[in-house]
């Protein structure tokens, strides 16, 4: 054993401590930052040799304490959990909010929606069978078709430039993707050519983390960190971040169609989940839905509209022609602009003098009643949209709730709790001061051998 | 035992979290007060928005309806008048003709003054008989035409009827064409008072048979009356019907749609309670760190 081990231990104590604090203060100072993961320093006591030489034995004392590294502590179950929770929430989040514009196109129930128009429609019918020979309340039902069907071209144009908004965001956070994934892939080589070199690369690993956890919000897919290190992602078995090389993704539109595909080679990309999935799935599937449904509403007008007018005799006593021209939601509109063309007689003209008789004008006016009529198609529509929002919107609540929890579990594991830190310190500073201690203990008692022995006698 | 490490972070959003659902709570109810609908889109209570609207339209339908029965009444009012003073009118060609027939005391003079009379007589009832409502001549069927018989006294209206919708099932008929009103066993009224007035003038023997037509002709007015009435009648029970249906519909259609304003100023209350017990717990749970105790 050599004579002044206990100083160079004592001073590996120093060190120790010293760097020790140093991570407490960063801790510390990145308590609010967003995916800081906390850091601990690991110590590890140095011990005798493992082979012994023929001049070194051990002496049986081991030899102070050293820091074998710095490691975030994080655990990958909870992170994995994170991303995908949020993947779920963003594209839930997305699809509530589509779902709620759409809606409110619908402004059911209230006294200036479509039913209230319609209603309107059918009384003016019964209005002009009422007064069959007024021009005047003729030419309010004309206004009053004219207004059912500017509120449905309103609702188609209303609808495709949702669709058409939706396409630009695809666009935009196409763009935020490739960003991500050009950047995580740089981060990876950044972090392999740091690790190599023997430091640590938390910082960078956070970072790396956060963008993946981005990239998981945008397109979903699957996170994978390989045997070097890196961290790769996944979409639909293709990969976007392998190692250092990210795949670049685009936006085409085709036959109505928004597709994302490979910039590579131009196939298309399978979007698994997040935001992105929710606004391909919106100008899709979900805008030509309902756009469907309210086509079936104006076309369900016109048809049984035009049946019964075709077959009446307008005040000039010719046969009726269709009122509405056109048949989805889109392209309705009142074919008739003379008043007096309105065909509300059942009872052909007699001796060329029109009848003010008013049978289909009071046939029409009851189209409202029944299974198939435009009322209930229409109604139909806005519960089937108002349960479908209802659901998404519970679903959204349900996953912001699992999010949450997610997000507990890894502020739970990895965030940073300033009074642990507190007392970490205090406990890096009370061993900072008992290894000085120690090593004036080695200093006096040397002291007292160098100095003070040999001395007898001495006057 | 197993125990969650909870951090600064942690804690923080929690608080956050439980802080912006119970002030969103605090928002809907206020909505649902202030708007005093508990449904203002259809995803607040699908089912509920469907009887909604299924209640306003037939809100809408009723109120039609209304309509449609007060221009009936109208109609059948006018109808009903015309006829009541009409049927005076024949009444007193009849004391004419009865008189007429008296061939023991009438001079040839009397007689000119009784067809005078009965001439001016058939005259008014023309132009009763050209009655309008709204520019519509009553007893003209659907014509287009502005009258119903013209200045000779022929009929020149169709045989067409004027209907009224006034419940979903439910149409009545509101007018009476000429003939229907006037004519009896293929002797129309207007043909007869002039044949009364050649009659009285030279052929005096055809006043007894005049009579007998006469009294057909009035007995068919008195008929038609009877069936005015009734469907007048008919027409005011429907629509009594369908405003008690209003009034239910009304109220029906708040209980699905309107907010029950105590209840919600209660949950808002309730909630108002909690958003504060919420920031008052936030204030004392994000503050004390034991640096406040380390010297």
């Amino acid at each position: 054993m050599g004579t002044f081990d206990s100083i160079s231990s004592a001073l590996s104590g120093l060190y120790a401590q010293r760097q020790a604090l140093d991570v407490a203060a960063q801790n510390i100072a990145n308590a609010s930052t967003a995916g800081y993961t906390r850091q601990r320093v690991d110590m590890q006591s140095v011990g005798t040799l493992s082979v012994p030489g023929l001049w070194s034995k051990p002496a049986g004392i081991p030899g102070g304490v050293a820091v074998t590294g710095v490691v975030r502590v994080q655990d990958a179950f909870v992170q994995a959990q994170v991303r995908d929770s949020h993947a779920v929430q963003a594209q839930l989040t997305q699809t509530a909010g589509t779902m709620s514009s759409i809606e409110s196109l619908f402004t059911e129930p209230s006294t200036t929606g479509l039913s209230e128009q319609l209603a309107g429609l059918w009384g003016a019918f019964q209005d002009v069978a009422n007064q069959p020979g007024d021009t005047g309340v003729r030419a309010s039902l004309l206004q009053k078709a004219t207004t059912v069907t500017d509120w449905l071209n309103n609702a188609a144009t209303s609808l495709s430039a949702q669709a058409a908004g939706m396409t630009a965001q695809i666009g935009a956070l196409v763009g935020q993707v490739n960003d991500a994934s050009s950047r995580l892939a740089a981060l990876n080589g950044s972090i392999a050519a740091v690790t190599v070199s023997g430091v640590a690369a938390n910082e960078l690993s956070d970072q790396r983390d956060q963008l993946a956890l981005q990239l998981s919000q945008l397109v979903g897919g699957t996170v994978v960190t390989d045997d070097a290190g890196n961290v790769n992602v996944r979409l639909g078995g293709r990969e976007l971040v392998s190692g250092t090389n990210a795949s670049a993704l685009g936006v085409t539109t085709a036959g109505g169609q928004t597709l994302v595909r490979w910039t590579a080679d131009g196939t298309t990309a399978s979007i698994p989940g997040g935001q992105v999935k929710a606004l391909v799935d919106g100008v899709d599937t979900v805008v030509p839905q309902w756009t469907a449904r309210l086509d079936q509403v104006a076309s369900a007008l016109a048809s049984q509209v035009n049946a019964l007018h075709q077959t009446g005799y307008d005040l000039n006593g010719t046969l009726g022609t269709p009122l509405f021209s056109g048949t989805t939601a889109a392209s309705i509109s009142v074919a008739i602009t003379d008043p007096r063309r309105v065909a509300a007689s059942s009872v052909a003209p007699t001796a060329g003098k029109a009848s003010l008789d008013a049978g289909i004008a009071a046939s029409i006016g009851r189209l409202s009643i029944g299974a198939g009529s435009p009322d209930a198609v229409y109604r139909q529509l806005v519960t089937d949209l108002g349960q479908t929002v209802q659901t998404a919107n519970d679903r959204v609540t349900m996953q912001d709730a699992i999010a949450a929890s997610a997000d507990a579990a890894q502020q739970s594991a990895s965030g940073v709790s300033t009074d642990e830190e507190m007392t970490s310190i205090v406990t890096y500073q009370r061993a900072y001061e008992a290894c000085s201690r120690v090593l004036t203990a080695v200093d006096s008692t040397l002291d007292t051998l160098i100095n003070h022995t040999g001395l007898v006698g001495r006057a | 035992m197993p125990y969650t490490r909870i951090t600064t972070r942690s804690t923080v959003d929690a608080t956050l979290l439980r802080l912006q659902s119970s002030q969103s709570r605090v928002g809907t109810l206020q909505s649902q007060l202030s708007s005093g609908k508990r449904i203002t889109k259809a995803s607040d209570d699908p089912s509920g928005a469907a009887s909604a609207l299924q209640m306003r339209s037939e809100l809408s339908r009723y109120g039609q309806y209304a309509r449609n029965s007060s221009d009936g009444l109208a109609w059948l009012g006018t109808v009903d008048s015309t006829m009541q003073s009409m049927l005076t009118s024949v009444n007193r060609v009849r004391t004419l003709v009865v008189q007429g027939s008296s061939t023991g005391t009438m001079s040839a003079t009397d007689r000119q003054a009784l067809a005078t009379e009965v001439a001016g007589l058939r005259q008014s009832l023309l132009g009763a008989a050209n009655t309008t409502y709204l520019g519509r001549p009553v007893f003209g069927g659907t014509t287009s035409g502005p009258v119903a018989y013209d200045s000779t006294g022929a009929y020149v209206g169709d045989q067409n009827v004027v209907t009224r919708a006034v419940g979903d099932n439910q149409t009545v008929r509101v007018d009476l064409t000429g003939p229907e009103a006037f004519s009896a066993g293929g002797t129309d009224m207007f043909s007869l008072l002039g044949k009364i007035q050649t009659d009285l003038l030279s052929n005096t023997a055809g006043l007894s048979s005049d009579l007998s037509s006469l009294d057909g002709v009035m007995n068919q007015m008195r008929t038609g009356l009877a069936d005015v009435g009734a469907r007048y009648a008919r027409i005011e029970t429907l629509t009594n019907d369908a405003q008690s249906r209003t009034v239910n519909l009304t109220s029906s259609l708040s209980q699905v749609e309107d907010s029950d304003m105590a209840q919600t100023a209660i949950e808002l209350s309730i909630a108002q309670a909690a958003y504060t017990a919420t920031l008052q717990s936030t204030a004392k749970v994000i503050q004390p760190s034991l640096m406040d105790y380390l010297r």
